[in-house]
């Protein structure tokens, strides 16, 4: 891959608002068990950014990424073209080899050629990468957390590609006035930020300043992440898993255990040593949402007032 | 000699003034901007990222054919002194920055002179490169990680803007309105279109006056911030219920203005300016103004004057080349003298300009365009897909049927040295293996087709909607296109004849309000049936696309009462007896005897007349369905 190092990105430090989408990638990163992370939401609203922000936070690289113009080879492998010309042949990793323990992101994951979806979704649903093309025959493990955006303005995904990533966030435009001054302002640093390093000015105050912050928050979930395992669950916040998804009619089993991991890596960012309701409930909407009945038929995803009030009432039956 | 228009004095030529100097406002989109004008527009913003950036441009179009492999890159054969060899070729939009110093340098600017008509692969691409931080490119072994540093130019006509992904539009942040398009259709534009279409190109090739140029590249080399009460004055005219993408345009802009004026602040004033120069109103004035407009008090902001509005402009908003523009080679004043419309130096009432649209008419345009446009299209029969429909790409095949010869080979190409080593063959000789084999991928197209006519003046009183129901899930079933005939509709353009509706497919949102049309008073029922079977022969004959299968759905009384002449001259002259019904039943034996179109009439059991129906159906060869009563309907549920 070319040196990705000279394009600047906003500092996922400096990113205003969108906290549930920036919680929902910080657990998966912390647990990568849990499958990971599709955001949709309308344009415009940081979706890309903020997962190329985390990911040159987490690896200091832009994350591995499948864009829509892909073909097959570039996916799984395929045989360098220069040195085939040369009677050699060698093989060039393809990028879901080149994400094993790391992140996949996916953009416009709805706009993907259905051909290169079902290559992704058996590796997903097995671990396992089956190279057969081409003369070459071989199988690899791996292992990623897949990462999506997507404008549902052009379509859903199959269940069986929504259903693969554990947790979703919807995300919405801020509409607080006072986010959305922050908003501009920061656009406008970085934009001046950016300005002053191609001129080779100095002043990099807002970069500089990220600096620090990133490097905390990464130590930050790092910590998380080794801790995930010390992390109780115990007997009842199992069954408070299997009754929130019961009670949502969630399809399958995946929905029960993607919670209690959800809950579980929430604790360990959080600093605690046991999983507790308020941390179930904080993750279950992400857990949720696209697993309902309603949303597969209606091929869209919702999550309303109605919907956090009718989680609210159920974990408070079972804490009384 | 300059081009004898108003062009470095409006709002078109600041906009692009302002995207020069400001890399997040390069995604220009203009509406009912002319096809010429805009190629000249082009040039003109080409010049003016050349003084911004002192980088060349390098100018690509974009249109209705652009495949993948022309957008992105391919493979190709390159002969040298060596012999044969398959190299990389880097596609328009794919990144320069590893072919050569020259490329490197360059800019690019992308031209869509109809975005309404852009292909499927690069309305994919513009998704993924316009205003993008990061760009990819993993095909066919390239592996490529990019800034994308292009400037997109497009327009459309404002009208169709419905007919675009949303997806898309937002994508388009800096949005200008062609200046004078309100004057499209009067004599005065008529004749300035003529009087330049008749100018030889070498005369009206555009060069921006030195103090411009000068002005852009001050510009560039700074970079002013902005003031709390500029960034507040942001939000005074957007809602923050759609798209961030405008705000910050707008503040880009704000801030593109105040450099041009070589201010070290971004001002509330510069917002103002910038708001104006898009035709953005406050949005508490939007409310109020549709408030009012919906009272019938004010019309449209887009086409009120503006002498009524008292706008103050800030005198640095110049206006570019105001004085040397507007004259030609020998000095004198041409026809059309530039009309300075800001007035710099001091505060002034602007008097009859006209404000500039809406620029997000996305918001209130009704959808013309299919669900989830931007995908690729899905196969609709794999058994008979073959041959047909426009090649869209290439894909892996196991079949020797539409081999694409040129990628087969390509797809060959890299492995001869290792087969010829391995097989101890002729090194001249091809070695094909099954897995190099590509065939063409081409753009679905229907197999069938569902055509309906509907006489609205005969489905009152009847459960009609029941009755077509089976034959609507079998056009989505079958992914058939559909095309309506209106016959007796109340909204109709003209009140004797019918009118047609062509769309791919049943999930274009236009058919849904076909179905719910009033009804009129006139029936030419003669001329649907006419343009009924004119319809449905060319959809059965013309073309290498042409459909199997038609399925023609008539509801109708058989009342038709306008002759099909009558139809056709738009003036009904003298007595009309029983001329419509028989101008009908003729045409529906020329039906009767088109092979390959099932036709099925559903019939809305007239009181009056009952027999008619049933003579239209006998002579159309039509099975005959009847459509409950309403009453029927009511006393079975009673």
């Amino acid at each position: 891959m070319n040196e990705d190092t000279d394009i600047p990105i906003l500092p996922y430090t400096c990113i205003v608002g969108q906290e549930q989408l920036k919680l929902a990638l910080e657990l998966a990163y912390i647990a990568p068990s849990i499958g990971g992370v599709l955001i949709s939401g309308e344009p415009g609203t940081g979706k890309s950014t903020t997962v190329r922000a985390f990911a040159k936070m987490m690896y200091e690289h832009l994350p591995v990424t499948i864009p829509i113009n892909a073909t097959e080879d570039r996916v799984v492998g395929g045989w360098n073209i220069d040195a085939l010309m040369k009677a050699e042949p060698m093989w060039q990793e393809g990028l879901l080899e080149e994400a094993d323990k790391k992140l996949l992101y996916i953009d416009e994951v709805n706009l993907l050629d259905d051909h290169i979806v079902n290559i992704i979704l058996d590796v997903t649903s097995t671990g396992v990468l089956v190279v057969q093309r081409e003369g070459k025959d071989e199988q690899k493990r791996i292992r990623f957390t897949l990462v999506g955006t997507m404008n549902p303005e052009e379509g859903g995904l199959r269940p069986q590609l929504l259903d693969r990533f554990g947790l979703l966030v919807q995300v919405a435009a801020e509409i607080e006035r006072e986010n959305r001054i922050k908003i501009l302002q920061t656009v406008l640093d970085f934009d001046e930020a950016i300005f002053r390093r191609r001129n080779g000015q100095e002043e990099e105050t807002l970069l500089e300043a990220a600096y620090g912050d990133l490097k905390r928050h990464r130590a930050k979930l790092e910590e998380a992440r080794h801790n995930f395992y010390g992390v109780r669950v115990s007997d009842n916040i199992a069954e408070v898993c299997i009754k929130v998804t019961s009670a949502f009619q969630t399809e399958g089993h995946r929905g029960d255990y993607q919670m209690a991991f959800a809950a579980r890596a929430y604790a360990a960012r959080e600093g605690y040593k046991r999983v507790n309701l308020e941390h179930v409930k904080k993750v279950a909407p992400f857990v949720l949402q696209h697993r309902r009945p309603e949303a597969k038929q209606l091929n869209r995803i919702l999550w309303t007032k109605a919907e956090s009030n009718r989680l609210e009432e159920l974990l408070h039956d079972v804490s009384s | 000699m300059f081009h004898p228009e108003v062009a470095l004095t409006d709002s078109v030529s600041n906009g692009l003034a302002c995207a020069a100097i400001t890399r997040g406002l390069r995604s220009i989109l203009i509406f009912d901007a002319p096809y010429g004008e805009l190629e000249m527009t082009a040039r003109r913003l080409a010049q003016m990222l050349e003084c911004a950036t002192g980088r060349e441009v390098k100018q690509v179009n974009l249109g209705s054919s652009e495949l993948d492999d022309d957008l992105w890159g391919s493979t190709v054969i390159r002969y040298d002194k060596i012999g044969a060899s398959v190299v990389w070729h880097r596609g328009q939009l794919a990144n320069l920055g590893n072919d050569s110093r020259e490329d490197e340098q360059r800019l690019r600017l992308v031209l869509i002179p109809d975005l309404t008509r852009l292909s499927s692969a690069a309305a994919r691409a513009c998704v993924m490169l316009v205003g993008a931080d990061v760009a990819h490119l993993e095909r066919y072994g390239q592996d490529e990680i990019w800034q994308p540093d292009i400037c997109w130019l497009a327009s459309c006509p404002r009208d169709r803007v419905g007919a675009i992904s949303p997806h898309l539009l937002d994508r388009f942040t800096l949005r200008l309105q062609w200046p004078g398009s309100h004057q499209l259709h009067t004599v005065a534009g008529l004749l300035h279109r003529l009087l330049n279409a008749e100018l030889p190109e070498s005369t009206t090739m555009v060069s921006l006056p030195s103090d411009v140029k000068d002005q852009i590249s001050r510009a560039a080399q700074f970079m002013p911030t902005a003031s709390y009460d500029a960034i507040t004055r942001v939000l005074h005219y957007t809602s923050g219920s759609h798209s961030p993408r405008r705000e910050i345009t707008l503040a880009h802009l704000a801030q593109a203005i105040a450099r041009l004026a070589g201010k070290s602040q971004v001002a509330a004033s510069h917002v103002d300016s910038a708001a104006r120069l898009i035709g953005l109103v406050p949005e508490t004035r939007q409310t109020d103004e549709h408030e009012q407009a919906q009272e019938g008090q004010i019309p449209n902001p887009s086409t009120v004057e503006s002498n009524d509005l008292q706008i103050q402009y800030p005198p640095e908003l110049k206006a570019f080349g105001s004085s040397s523009v507007a004259h030609d080679s020998e000095g004198e004043p041409s026809e059309f003298q530039a009309v300075p419309i800001y007035e710099p130096g001091q505060m002034v009432v602007v008097d009859k300009v006209l404000l500039p649209a809406n620029p997000y008419p996305e918001d209130s345009a009704s959808i013309e365009r299919e669900f989830a446009s931007l995908r690729l299209p899905l196969f609709r029969n794999s058994a008979t897909r073959t041959g047909r429909g426009p090649v869209i790409g290439v894909e892996r095949s196991n079949r020797f049927i539409d081999l694409a010869p040129v990628h087969t080979l390509l797809a060959a190409a890299p492995f001869q040295p290792i087969r010829h080593k391995h097989r101890q063959v002729d090194n001249h000789r091809l070695v094909l293996s099954a897995t190099d084999l590509r065939s063409y991928r081409h753009e679905p197209v229907a197999e069938q087709m569902l055509l309906l006519l509907l006489d609205y003046t005969s489905m009152h009183d009847c459960d009609w909607q029941r009755a077509l129901r089976p034959y609507l899930s079998w056009a989505y079933i079958e992914r058939a296109s559909i095309s309506i005939v209106q016959v007796g509709m109340a909204s109709a353009f003209h009140e004797y004849r019918a009118q047609l509706v062509n769309a791919r497919s049943i999930l274009v949102p236009g058919i849904a309000a076909c179905l719910g049309e009033k009804p009129g008073k006139a029936t030419p029922l003669a001329h649907g049936l006419d343009l009924a079977l004119r319809t449905v022969q060319h959809a059965l004959q013309q073309g290498r696309s042409a459909i199997e299968q038609a399925l023609l759905i008539v509801i109708s009384d058989g009342r038709g009462n306008v002759p099909l002449e009558a139809s056709r001259n738009g003036n009904i002259t003298g007595q009309i007896s029983c001329e419509g019904i028989e101008d009908a039943l003729q045409i529906a034996q020329h039906i009767s005897n088109l092979k390959d179109v099932q036709t099925v009439l559903l019939n809305p059991q007239p009181a009056h007349y009952s027999e008619l129906p049933l003579t239209l159906a006998r002579t159309l060869g039509a099975q005959i369905i009847n459509i409950r009563r309403n009453e029927d309907v009511v006393e079975e549920s009673l």
